[in-house]
């Protein structure tokens, strides 16, 4: 996002928007955010009934929730595959942002296309790809399959959010690092890693989140036994329309909520 | 290290810069994810090119099938019909929202910015879940009408092509607003403020600068929302009828219920030729405009 | 040069693609010496710097170090210090331990580096800010601390890239004083990249002048300024007057030079040209001076001409005079005692043989 002084340049035409624009925008932002209102009421609903508005109030469904034992087994398993997703995407995904900004070497052009194909194809062919794949090696069904094939899809996202956080730091501190004595490992452990912690933080944050909600990946690659939270709510959703989804909806956009906030305030904190 | 003050340098040390160098150091951080992405993702997708032309041996087979099977040509054409009017709706709404957010300052900005962000965090299936609530018989929508108008809407609001239409466009309108906002908050705000000195009108400066400038974005847009709603799986599988199956789901059919993996790959393939192809397009109409 | 030079540079160049930054650049640099690469921007000045640092690889040439091949050694093991235009002190660390850096890297002990850190904030006088994070300081202060880093560990060569560049004009006078300061009691070996010539005037022992990826002379201070060998040099050090003109011999000391213009004049000897060569005669404004028409003058160069432009700029009067239809000389002269001409009135212009510099063009 731009650095120039926006909020002088605005205030000049900020109440001149024009009622139309507005009431137009007004319904979209409406249209945006109901799904997520509608579903914290309904999670205090005191019936299994879906309907809206609920009656009554209670906690029940999140007790149904968490004594549930194949819930708190799949969120479980959710947890686990975002968490090894996520270190794996940032172990990946860290150092290939540093070379891409910093190295003006001739083949990072084509590396910068590599570590982006994850976004630019379908992930249901690549997750058909890794169904396949995984099952010739035997560890299909597994949760390492899972964390694999969320790290790979997670890494363009870190790259991106790396890359912006790059961009924001002098790279001649790195060179003054470099003339000073430390070798470019050094360099990126002890100088490069701390300017942009808040980077690598909102990246984790993206990453974990978007695993912990992956649906495709996780649809062909999970088992029974590896079932993760999405997946379960998936066949909820398609067999039966528990209420128990509303309490768990609630608890997940929660889970989004202040994850968007934390990010959208270490972006600010950067710029 | 040698003393040597006159002649040439021989080759060697000069290699030995190039591979001292901090540039060249620098790209080696490439190796991690480069290892990653060549194991879990281009060896993937080899199989299922691989695949796509295997059944006990080379065979075009797959592609035969599906290009001779009237059920591929109805979904291709759900899936293109889906996708080109979730789109455009989805422009169509989202480019009011980002006009709208580029006029505010910084913290209105902030705060409008979690009506787009926190839709665009929440998972799928809370979306999907509450259309459901939403559309459904005992719903928001059509309880208000009741209540309000004493009025029965008839027919369903979901399991249908209007359904997988909400639910398409909530998903697309943030990758819509992203891009264009971040185009009209690049533009010079001098450009419009020259424009109106100059005599053109509000409408005027909106036609002939702003919206003209913020073409490449709504270039941008649209290559992501075709290339992410193509391989939409979720929600036509939750919010759609038997008849608004995409492509996606023909191929978890095939892959699952008939167990033909050679089909599910010759789709996949298919797949992401038409996707390819559509960025590929998009890309060279995003470079024209900017030459 | 007897002493050994602590770096030499041989025939470099640096190619990116096929564009050359650095074309055969050959260069010795002294112990103690304060080198300045002078150029304009684009010129290859900081390429040449970024080589010497070990930042960007040569692409053709060589690098010695006190005699040692340094041309492969990555920058980490040069030994050389860097300060920057923006600074590029690292904000998560505070003062003491930005200056500490180096010492860290290179495993001092603890007091060791205490000790070493507060000298070096004494030096550049920022005692007492050792716990700030340069967030916290300004421009001028964290420039400081930016050399303390970099003088700290005593490195062998202390490298420059416009340091000065991002701070005000009296910043970055009080800042010339101190770097000059700090070059004369460490007996530190400087190279400074600059495009600012007075900066580089007032403070080099050596300067090098860089254009269009080539070094295009090399000498001191005062020779660059009085006697340049190019017209170049005499265009970008300095303002320079200008005549095209045909040498004739040396004669009584003197050289002759006949000016396209019509007139002899006499200037600094030239025995490496042959008579007849075309060359230029180059004249510093403040050698001028100007007399009424018919005046006295004796042994002195003359040309007569009309005031076209005259105005006070502080310390001196600018005076342009038009000596034929294409010829204008810059005149300057001390406005406390020099006389003032009207516009429009014949002067005389007179200047000494040791002030016309024969340039090779």
């Amino acid at each position: 996002m731009s650095t120039t002084p926006t909020g002088t340049r605005r205030a000049t035409i900020i109440d001149r928007i024009s009622l139309p624009l507005k009431i137009v925008a007004g319904l979209v932002f409406a249209f945006l955010v109901a799904p997520s209102l509608v579903v914290i009421p309904m999670s205090f609903s005191d019936s299994r009934e879906i309907m809206f508005p609920p009656r009554g109030f209670s906690w029940m469904l999140y007790r149904e929730y968490f004594a549930g034992p194949e819930w708190v087994a799949s969120t479980i398993e959710s947890t686990v595959v975002a968490t090894g997703a996520t270190a794996l995407s940032l172990a990946a995904g860290v150092p290939v942002a540093y070379a891409l900004v910093r190295s003006r070497l001739f083949g990072m052009a084509i590396v910068r296309v590599f570590v982006m194909m994850p976004i630019l194809v379908p992930t249901i062919v690549f997750a058909l790809g890794l169904y396949i794949y995984f099952a010739r090696l035997g560890i299909s069904g597994s949760t390492l399959s899972l964390i694999l094939g969320h790290a790979v899809h997670n890494v363009p996202f870190v790259v991106l959010v790396v890359i912006a956080g790059l961009r924001q730091v002098n790279p001649n501190i790195e060179v003054a690092a470099q003339v000073l004595g430390a070798s470019v490992l050094r360099t990126f452990f002890s100088v490069v890693l701390p300017m942009i912690a808040s980077s690598i933080l909102a990246a984790g944050l993206f990453s974990f989140l978007i695993s912990f909600d992956e649906v495709v990946i996780a649809w062909f690659l999970s088992s029974p036994r590896t079932m993760t939270l999405p997946i379960k709510m998936y066949s909820s959703i398609q067999w039966e329309v528990s209420a128990v989804l509303s309490a768990i909806s609630t608890l997940l956009t929660l889970l989004s909520l202040v994850i968007c906030v934390v990010g959208v305030a270490l972006r600010e904190k950067e710029a | 290290m040698s003393r040597t003050l006159t002649g040439p340098v021989p080759a060697s040390t000069l290699w030995q810069a190039k591979r001292a160098s901090p540039d060249y150091q620098k790209a080696w951080f490439s190796a991690p994810a480069i290892l990653l992405i060549a194991a879990v993702f281009v060896i993937p997708l080899a199989i299922v090119l691989l695949q796509s032309l295997y059944r006990e041996g080379f065979t075009l087979q797959g592609y035969e099938q599906i290009l001779g099977s009237t059920l591929f040509w109805r979904i291709l054409r759900t899936t293109l019909e889906i996708t080109l009017e979730a789109s455009l709706i989805s422009l169509l709404l989202g480019y009011p929202v980002a006009y709208f957010i580029s006029q505010l300052n910084r913290t209105q900005r902030a705060i409008a910015m979690i009506f787009v962000l926190l839709p665009f965090w929440t998972s799928i299936l809370v979306k999907s879940f509450a259309f459901i609530v939403i559309l459904g018989e005992q719903g928001i929508v059509k309880n208000l009408l009741r209540q309000l108008l004493s009025y029965e809407l008839s027919g369903s609001m979901v399991f249908n092509r209007i359904g997988v239409m909400v639910g398409m466009v909530h998903f697309l309108i943030p990758f819509c607003v992203f891009p264009i906002l971040n185009n009209l908050l690049a533009q010079p705000p001098e450009l419009r403020r020259a424009a109106l000195i100059m005599g053109a009108s509000r409408r005027q400066v909106f036609f002939r600068v702003t919206f003209l400038l913020s073409i490449p974005a709504i270039v941008a847009a649209a290559a992501m929302t075709v290339v992410l709603s193509i391989g939409v799986f979720v929600t036509p599988a939750l919010l759609g009828g038997r008849r608004d199956m995409m492509v996606a789901n023909l191929i978890d059919y095939y892959t699952r219920e008939a167990l033909d993996w050679n089909m599910a790959a010759a789709l996949s393939i298919m797949l992401l030729a038409v996707s390819g192809a559509l960025i590929w397009v998009l890309s060279r109409v995003d470079n024209a405009d900017r030459h | 040069m007897t002493a050994e030079p602590i770096v030499s540079i041989r025939n470099a160049s640096v190619v990116y693609g096929k564009v050359a930054a650095l074309q055969d650049a050959t260069i010795d640099i002294a112990k103690g010496d304060f080198l300045t690469l002078l150029g304009p921007s684009g010129s290859g000045k900081t390429t040449l710097l970024n080589a010497i640092a070990g930042v960007v690889p040569l692409s053709t040439g060589q690098l010695l170090v006190e005699g040692v091949d340094m041309t492969a050694v990555p920058p980490n093991r040069r030994g050389f210090g860097m300060v920057f235009q923006n600074y590029a002190l690292m904000p998560h660390l505070t003062v003491f331990e930005n200056i500490a850096f180096p010492l860290r890297i290179r495993r001092v002990a603890g007091e060791q580096v205490h000790r070493k850190v507060m000298e070096a904030l004494d030096l550049v006088r920022l005692t007492g800010l050792a716990e700030r994070r340069p967030k916290q300081l300004s421009g001028g202060q964290q420039q400081r601390v930016a050399l303390a880093r970099a003088v700290v560990y005593e490195p062998k060569v202390i490298l420059m890239d416009e340091p000065l560049g991002a701070l005000d004009k009296q910043l970055r006078e009080g800042l010339q004083g101190e770097i000059r300061h700090l070059h004369a009691m460490l007996g530190a070996t400087v190279v400074y990249v600059t495009h600012d010539q007075e900066e580089a005037l007032s403070m080099s022992t050596r300067i090098a002048l860089i254009s269009d990826a080539r070094i295009r002379e090399v000498g001191s201070p005062h020779d660059m300024y009085f006697r340049p060998r190019t017209a170049f040099t005499a265009g970008f050090v300095g303002t320079s007057n200008l005549m095209k003109g045909r040498y004739r011999g040396d004669a009584e000391g003197w050289s002759t030079v006949e000016l396209a213009g019509g007139g002899l004049v006499r200037g600094v000897p030239r025995t490496d040209l042959v008579a007849g060569a075309e060359i230029m005669v180059m004249l510093r404004p403040e050698a001028i001076d100007l007399l009424g028409p018919g005046e006295p003058t004796s042994g002195l160069n003359l040309l007569e001409g009309e005031v076209t432009d005259h105005s006070l700029q502080g310390t001196t009067w600018r005076t342009v005079i038009a000596v034929d239809t294409e010829t204008r000389i810059v005149v300057q002269r001390l406005s406390r005692v020099a006389r003032s001409f009207p516009l429009r009135s014949r002067v005389q212009l007179c200047w000494r043989p040791d002030d016309t510099v024969i340039l090779t063009q």
